[in-house]
């Protein structure tokens, strides 16, 4: 493990270096003359504990495939993924597993993420099993918490997945993830298929987890508006490459690129900000 | 944009209630609709899944399953009332009246025909039979919705276009019978930011020349904001609010809709402040989340601003984050 010359006194949670992921076609599409894919191209960023980090762009910027890269979904070409300071590709057995536990995946779909035939309380305990088994006869009272931390009360334990609204069910599968006791929560497009209701009940649980607790979050989203309000700091997308990354309150007040510029414009707005008075 | 008192509208719909049967029972879709839109007019339909949104806008092609629902009220479409049709005369209305585009334009299109062969054959249902004729059309109908080169578009497949271009190909085909109403389920949900601005471009384009009227279906308020004249905001299965959209977005009356408003994170929203959330007492809808009485009295709070009486207490505007 080599020294990573940090600025920061605390070095970052999660740091990636020049990482490409290419996609290769297959040997009869090599025939018909397809070419290498750079779905990701030499991107390189840095995520602070306790900040939530923002990627932007728009469908087959390369967004999802970067998290997934990080995470070891996707094999990496070239470049490094450094978590806590190691080298991701490095690590093996027991010191891999706790850094798969340690970042947790959110998905678009929670109906898709969830065990339809299995009840929350079970669904619950089946994830005290796996990442917490010393703790299984506690499974009651972490299963309880775990349902508290995401503001669902006790009589859901006994409903079935579709028995839950599209947002009860990301908040369950925030619960679930948070039974795994990660350091970072990776969301890909977490609330895009939910109801603006929902959506802010999603989004308000994952500021108070980053404010209570502590929590890095990496937040896909093609949403300009959802990216804005919920992130530190945001790297816009295009074509596998960052095309600008900077604080969001920066990027949204001051776009550099011409990328930002036509995203931000093509947002449709709302005539004014409404709050709870008007109401 | 067009004020009520010229208004004379090219579809009504009138107190329609849309009842399923489901294995446990009917099921109330929508309960007391009444709306009408006029010619060139832009008509959002919004609220949140579940509200009866869809559901209405199928209705108003007849495209529910017929033996499981149930219609009562009246749609009366240039004349026609949509309600009391045959099975047999709806092939005439719909396409020729009242055509409808959906979200996913890659399912709308059958992937195994080219582009020319699925907008001519939405042609010639029309009743043109010479094949030049036809072929003119279609390229017209491309240029129309701002396809470049049309020639060679007509002889691509589906998978060979982009989304939003995709997304072309199904208004055109809508537009080929020239209908008086085209109804817009989400149909830019699925694309990115800078494809939907264009195509929200084209459709009121569309509607400004051919004086079209369109019904758009969407959760987006923001949308809704950019493109439509007229709202209606649904709920349950029944329009709790409804009217210009400057006066509705001026000053939203209805404590839902004034969640709903409250609860976008906008480019402007202040980033430490909770967004509101809405709870249902209800989960999925059944039962309607109280609304009892089936009649549609509505306030008027201006001429073209109209809000439904009382029973505003059933909806929870929550100003914290996330109790239950």
């Amino acid at each position: 493990m080599t020294a990573e010359t940090a600025n920061d006194i605390e070095p970052p949670l999660l740091s990636l270096r020049s990482v490409s992921v290419d996609f290769s076609p297959g040997a009869l599409a090599r025939m018909l003359g397809a070419s290498l894919v750079k779905a990701v191209d030499e991107v390189s960023f840095d995520v602070r504990a306790g900040r939530t980090f923002g990627i932007v762009g728009e469908s087959g910027s390369g967004k999802s495939t970067t998290v997934r890269a990080i995470l070891g979904l996707e094999s990496i070409s070239s470049g490094t993924v450094r978590y806590n300071g190691v080298d991701m590709s490095t690590l093996r057995g027991r010191r891999r597993k706790i850094a798969a536990r340690e970042m947790q995946m959110v998905f678009q779909d929670p109906s898709s993420a969830l065990n339809p035939k299995l009840r929350i309380r079970h669904l619950l305990a089946e994830r005290v099993k796996i990442h917490r088994s010393g703790e299984y006869g506690n499974r009651t009272t972490i299963v309880r918490n775990a349902l508290d931390d995401v503001g669902l009360p006790h009589t859901h334990l006994d409903r079935f997945p579709h028995q839950l609204s599209g947002g009860q069910q990301q908040r369950v599968v925030i619960a679930l993830a948070l039974i795994s006791r990660p350091r970072a929560l990776i969301c890909d497009e977490a609330v895009s298929g939910l109801d603006v209701s929902s959506q802010a009940q999603v989004l308000n649980l994952l500021n108070d987890l980053r404010d209570d607790r502590g929590l890095t979050i990496i937040f896909i989203t093609h949403d300009m508006g959802v990216a804005r309000y919920i992130s530190d700091d945001i790297a816009v997308m295009r074509k596998g490459v960052i095309v600008e990354q900077r604080p969001a309150e920066e990027i949204f007040a001051d776009p550099r690129s011409d990328y930002t510029k036509t995203l931000l414009t093509a947002v449709p707005t709302l005539p004014r900000t409404y709050g709870f008075t008007e109401v | 944009m067009t004020t009520t008192h010229e208004r004379v509208p090219i579809l009504s719909i009138s107190d329609l209630s849309v009842d399923y049967e489901t294995d446990y029972g009917p099921f109330s879709a929508l309960r007391g609709i009444t709306l009408d839109v006029a010619p060139g007019e832009i008509l959002g339909l919004v609220g949140e899944s579940g509200c009866g949104k869809s559901t209405l806008g199928r209705s108003l092609l007849r495209l529910n399953d017929e033996a499981s629902t149930r219609y009562q009220g009246s749609i009366h479409l240039d004349g026609t009332e949509v309600l009391s049709l045959k099975d047999t005369s709806l092939p005439s209305l719909r396409g020729s009246e009242i055509a409808m585009i959906f979200q996913d334009p890659l399912r709308s299109l059958n992937p195994v025909f080219t582009i020319g062969t699925q907008l001519k054959n939405a042609i010639s249902l029309g009743g043109i039979t010479d094949k030049r004729k036809v072929h003119a059309e279609s390229i017209s109908l491309l240029e129309r919705v701002g396809l470049d080169d049309p020639e060679r578009r007509l002889r691509q497949y589906p998978h060979q276009l982009s989304g939003g271009q995709r997304q072309r190909v199904v208004i055109a085909i809508a537009l080929a019978q020239s209908p008086k109403v085209l109804v817009a389920d989400e149909p830019t949900t699925a694309l990115d930011v800078t494809t939907q601005k264009q195509i929200l471009k084209l459709l009121r384009q569309l509607c400004t020349d051919t004086g079209m009227a369109l019904i758009f279906v969407t959760h987006d308020l923001a949308v809704v904001w950019q493109l439509c004249d007229r709202v209606a905001v649904m709920y349950f299965g029944i329009v709790i609010e409804h009217g210009a959209v400057e006066d509705i977005f001026d000053a939203p009356v209805h404590p839902y809709t004034g969640g709903l408003l409250a609860a976008v994170p906008s480019l402007e929203t202040e980033k430490g402040r909770p967004l509101a959330t809405i709870e249902r007492r209800h989960d999925g809808g059944q039962g309607g989340g109280g609304w009892d009485d089936d009649s549609a009295e509505f306030d008027a709070v201006s001429p073209n601003h109209f809000v439904r009486k009382a029973q505003t207490s059933r909806v929870d505007v929550e100003r914290s984050s996330n109790d239950c």
